[in-house]
Parts: C-alpha cells; sequence; structure tokens
C-alpha cells in the first residue's frame, strides 16, 4: 500500500498550548481516515495545513509525496476540500455556484454535480443567500463530490445535516471508497465515523493520543464484549476460575463483563453450558467507548 | 493570471467602477463643457478626481482579497489548483486596469468635452487632458498599491479598510491642510499626492515625467509587497 497523506512530526503552536504538538499520521490509499476530538482540540488546524493555507513552525507533510506548501496548487489537482466553515463565492445560486467551480477546474459536465444534487434533495437553484444551513452544507458537497478527485479532505462534513441525510451522506463516502479514493475527515458524529472509517485518530489539545484501528472496534469482527449474570453465586465465582479476560465484575449480582475473541466463542459456550445462566447480553464495542476510554485514560496520565 | 477568476472579480466589481468613473465623467463633462482647459484643470483637477479615485480604491481593495479571506470564500479559489501568487497577481490586474479604463474614459470625455465647446481644443490641450488623467492613473497604481498591501495582509476586513484606508486618506487630506494652513506647508512632502501636481502638470515643463515614475515605482513596490505576503502567510480557510 502506497502512503498518500504523510504528516510528519507537525507543529503549530498559537500559544497557551493551543496549536499542534507533533503530529504525525499516515493514511494509505483507499483508506478512509477520521480525526475525532472535543471543540478546540486542533482538527481544523491539521486539515488547514493538509490544505497548504497554514504554515507549519515545524515538521512537514506531504500529499501523494508532494509538499504542503510549496506544491499546494499542484496537489489540489487531486484534493476536494469542504471547509470547516463554509463561505459561497458571489454567486447567486447553487447552480451558478457550481458552474463557478467548475470552470476552475476546466469541467464543462454539470451533469454530475446535479446528479449529486439530487441524490442530496437538494434544489440547487434557490439562492444561496437564503438556504438553510443544510443547504449550504449540501451544495458543499456537491462540488466536493462532482470532481472525482482522488483525496477528499473533509473538514466536519456533515454539520447541519439531519440524520436521514447524514447517513446518505456515509452512503457517498462507501461509494467513493470502493472506487479506491482516499478521505480524510474530521467529525463529532461518532456514528458516521464508526461506519465509514478505517482508522480514526484521536485528537485533544493538539497532540494524537491514539490511531484507533476501526476493524478491531467494529461488531462483526474479532473481538466482542459479553455480560453474564448468573443465578447462584457459586457458578459465578467457578467461572471466574476458566481464565477468560474478566473486564469487571458486580459480584452482588454475579455478574461478569468478559472479552471474547472469535476463537474463544466455542470454549466460552461449553463453560456456561455446565452452569445456571441468568442471562447473557452482547455488548458491542463503538467508537465512542473507545473515544470516551482514551481521553480518560489520557487525564489519568496528566 | 487565472481567466475565471478575472471574470468572476469583473463581475462582482464593475458596477462600482461604472458608478466612480460615471460621476466623475458627468463632473467633467459640466464643468469641461464650460471653460478653457487651464481653468477646468485648476477647478477640477485639484481634488475631484482623487478623492472619488481613493474611495473607488478602498472600496474596492478591501474586496479584492481581505473580504474574501475574512468570509472564508477564498478556500474556494485556493482549493483549485491555483498558486496564491497567481491568484493575487489577477487580483491585482484587475484593479490596475480598472483604474485605467476609468481615467482613460474621463480623458476622453474630457477631451470630447472641450472639443464640443467653445473653446476648442489644441494639439497642446490633448496633451495636458493626458497628461492630467494618466497623472491620475499613476496616483491611482500608488493609492491602490497601498489598499491591496493591507487587503493581502490581514485576516479581516476591517482591518484593511482601517489602515489602507486611513493611509490613502492621509495622503488625500494631507495636501489639503497645506494648501489651507501655509504654517503646516511642509506636511505636502509627506503624501505622494505631491508627485500629481495639476498646476505643474498644465505647463511645458518636463519634471512630471521623474513624478510619474516615482509614483508607478512605489505603486509597483507596494504591489509586490502585497503578492509576497499573500503568498507568505497563514489563512485562516
Amino acid at each position: 500500500m502506497s502512503v498518500i497523506i504523510d504528516v510528519d512530526n507537525l507543529s503549530k503552536d498559537y500559544g497557551n498550548g493551543r496549536g499542534l504538538f507533533n503530529v504525525s499520521l499516515k493514511v494509505e490509499k483507499g483508506e478512509v481516515f477520521g480525526l475525532v476530538g472535543i471543540n478546540g482540540a486542533g482538527k481544523t488546524t491539521l486539515i488547514r495545513h493538509l490544505m497548504g493555507f497554514l504554515k507549519a513552525d515545524k515538521g512537514n507533510v506531504t500529499i501523494n509525496g508532494k509538499n504542503y506548501w510549496f506544491d499546494s496548487a499542484e496537489i489540489k489537482k487531486d484534493v476536494s476540500y469542504i471547509p470547516g466553515e463554509i463561505a459561497f463565492p458571489s454567486v447567486k445560486t447553487g447552480n451558478e455556484f457550481f458552474k463557478l467551480q467548475a470552470e476552475y477546474l476546466k469541467e464543462k459536465d454539470l451533469l454530475k454535480a446535479h446528479e449529486i444534487a439530487d441524490k442530496l434533495h437538494l434544489d440547487a437553484r434557490a439562492t444561496l443567500k437564503r438556504m438553510s444551513k443544510g443547504m449550504k452544507q449540501k451544495s458543499a458537497i456537491v462540488v466536493a463530490f462532482m470532481e472525482d478527485k482522488e483525496i477528499l479532505i473533509f473538514d466536519e462534513p456533515t454539520t447541519g445535516l439531519d440524520p436521514l441525510m447524514q447517513k446518505a451522506f456515509s452512503e457517498m463516502i462507501m461509494q467513493e471508497k470502493a472506487k479506491g479514493k482516499t478521505i480524510f475527515m474530521s467529525s463529532h458524529i461518532f456514528d458516521e465515523m464508526e461506519h465509514t472509517c478505517d482508522k480514526v485518530a484521536v485528537i485533544k489539545e493538539g497532540h494524537i493520543l491514539d490511531i484507533i484501528d476501526m476493524n478491531e472496534i467494529r461488531g462483526m469482527e474479532a473481538i466482542k464484549e459479553y455480560k453474564i449474570e448468573f443465578n447462584k453465586k457459586e457458578d459465578y465465582q467457578k467461572f471466574l476460575m476458566k481464565k477468560f479476560e474478566i473486564i469487571s465484575t458486580q459480584e452482588a449480582y454475579n455478574q461478569v463483563l468478559v472479552k471474547v475473541s472469535k476463537e474463544k466463542l466455542n470454549k466460552l459456550f461449553e463453560v456456561l453450558s455446565s452452569l445456571d445462566v441468568k442471562f447473557l447480553t452482547y455488548k458491542p464495542l463503538t467508537l465512542r467507548d473507545a473515544f470516551n476510554d482514551i481521553y480518560k485514560k489520557n487525564k489519568e496520565e496528566i | 493570471m487565472n481567466k475565471t477568476l478575472l471574470k468572476q472579480t469583473i463581475k462582482e466589481n464593475w458596477v462600482s467602477l461604472l458608478i466612480y468613473t460615471g460621476v466623475q465623467m458627468l463632473l467633467l463633462f459640466g464643468i469641461a463643457g464650460n471653460a478653457p482647459i487651464s481653468a477646468t484643470g485648476l477647478a477640477y483637477y485639484n481634488i475631484f478626481p482623487s478623492l472619488l479615485m481613493a474611495i473607488y480604491v478602498i472600496t474596492t481593495g478591501t474586496k479584492l482579497i481581505a473580504s474574501k479571506v475574512d468570509s472564508g470564500s477564498m478556500a474556494y479559489i485556493l482549493s483549485t489548483p491555483n498558486t496564491r501568487k497567481k491568484v493575487a497577481i489577477t487580483q491585482a490586474v484587475y484593479f490596475i486596469s480598472s483604474l485605467f479604463i476609468m481615467f482613460t474614459l474621463t480623458a476622453l470625455t474630457h477631451i470630447i468635452a472641450a472639443a464640443t465647446s467653445r473653446f476648442g481644443i489644441d494639439g497642446n490641450g490633448v496633451f495636458t487632458i493626458i497628461k492630467l488623467n494618466y497623472g491620475l492613473f499613476f496616483l491611482g497604481v500608488l493609492f491602490s498599491g497601498i489598499t491591496f498591501f493591507f487587503s493581502s495582509l490581514f485576516n479581516l476586513s476591517k482591518h484593511a479598510t482601517a489602515l489602507g484606508g486611513g493611509i490613502v486618506g492621509a495622503f488625500i487630506l494631507l495636501p489639503m491642510v497645506a494648501m489651507f494652513n501655509t504654517d503646516l506647508s511642509w506636511l505636502k512632502y509627506f503624501t505622494p499626492s505631491t508627485f500629481f501636481n495639476p498646476t505643474a502638470l498644465m505647463g511645458n515643463g518636463t519634471a512630471f515625467i521623474l513624478n510619474f515614475i516615482i509614483l508607478l515605482v512605489i505603486g509597483a513596490v507596494a504591489y509586490v509587497g502585497g503578492v509576497f505576503v499573500f503568498n507568505q502567510r497563514d489563512l485562516p480557510l
């Protein structure tokens, strides 16, 4: 796999602990890479560096092997962007906006733009100034997708969209991924990231705390957590002897939370068949859990 | 230069160019239709055109770059494969060309108005009118260079307007103060307006050539500086 976006030890100090500090990450071709963090964590600052709008104090970014600052215009041939705060050029309607952007990219055909607008239920004949937040966001999404670029860089692309449209957007992301595109996006909507991303970087106060491999988290894969309650204390104690990875226990209720990999699943049921089980529930691991864990752990370390 | 951007910039700015040029043409037509060229020179060229041009330059300068960065719409230009340098140069080309058009039109207006008046016009008169109007154009290159520089430097339009407009405004007002108060006549050495002197331009001297070159050079430095800072700085897009 080839690395498309390579952020190497990037620092930008705005003072008062704000900015980015020694940020490194790699996004490979065809990957959907997410960036999560609370407001002010540095998501937008990082994305603005990728776009060559900000110059780092230290470190480097390369996109397709080209320098983010010196070759910025060259890089844009392969990049589509959705800014975190959308402000349109002074044209009247959504359609005129599509036409203008297409002209910058020397693209004559607006068929794709109309297709995407339809998919998002956007009436692009509307005046930009009178558009709702959601409609503006949809217009920006249309422009980002109409060009068929190899790399998509999105800063909170679904702000202002209703849940239905967020889902439509996720589907569009998956379609682009299927075409082999590389996507880098920030978001604070965990569900959206959960379904689309291959990797998610957790950023806090300008530091990357962890990069989560979503395959390890998604319910259908490798590891799951089960909550089991036993009717009798002795069964509960017997179970604890059995060398499973116990995450937590609630002795008063004879409850255990246990992490079981796919390979050990049969073993689990084998053991349970001889015990008196009151109930067993499966608890999927979510990105939100992982995010909270990482943020909490970071707090304890400090 | 980028053609699409130039087209878009013309679309965004031609109305104000038309208004500020039109007002000057009307004024000129009114004054020059009823006075010899020398009288028009003194009555009109001392104050009106530089004042009107300054207002045009201050409002347009901010619009060309700073307000696009301020609103964020610059992101939609710079996310296309165009360098910042190309974007800034395109805006500068529009700015300078618009002033060239402005003063070419006013020169033509004056020539036509003079030719159709009862005083008529000769070759010398045409030359004087050309000197006066292109003198204003060179002054405009300098003024617009200053507003362009601050437009390229700031993220907020209000800062660009305050500084660029403040300086250009001071350059316009200082010679007026110097004119009204002879004790303060030294003030005129602190403004490039000194290099555009209608009284001298109506004579036969050749000092104006050097003056025009000075205006042009300072203006060019300001423009180059503007392109340079825009190319180097952080943009919150």
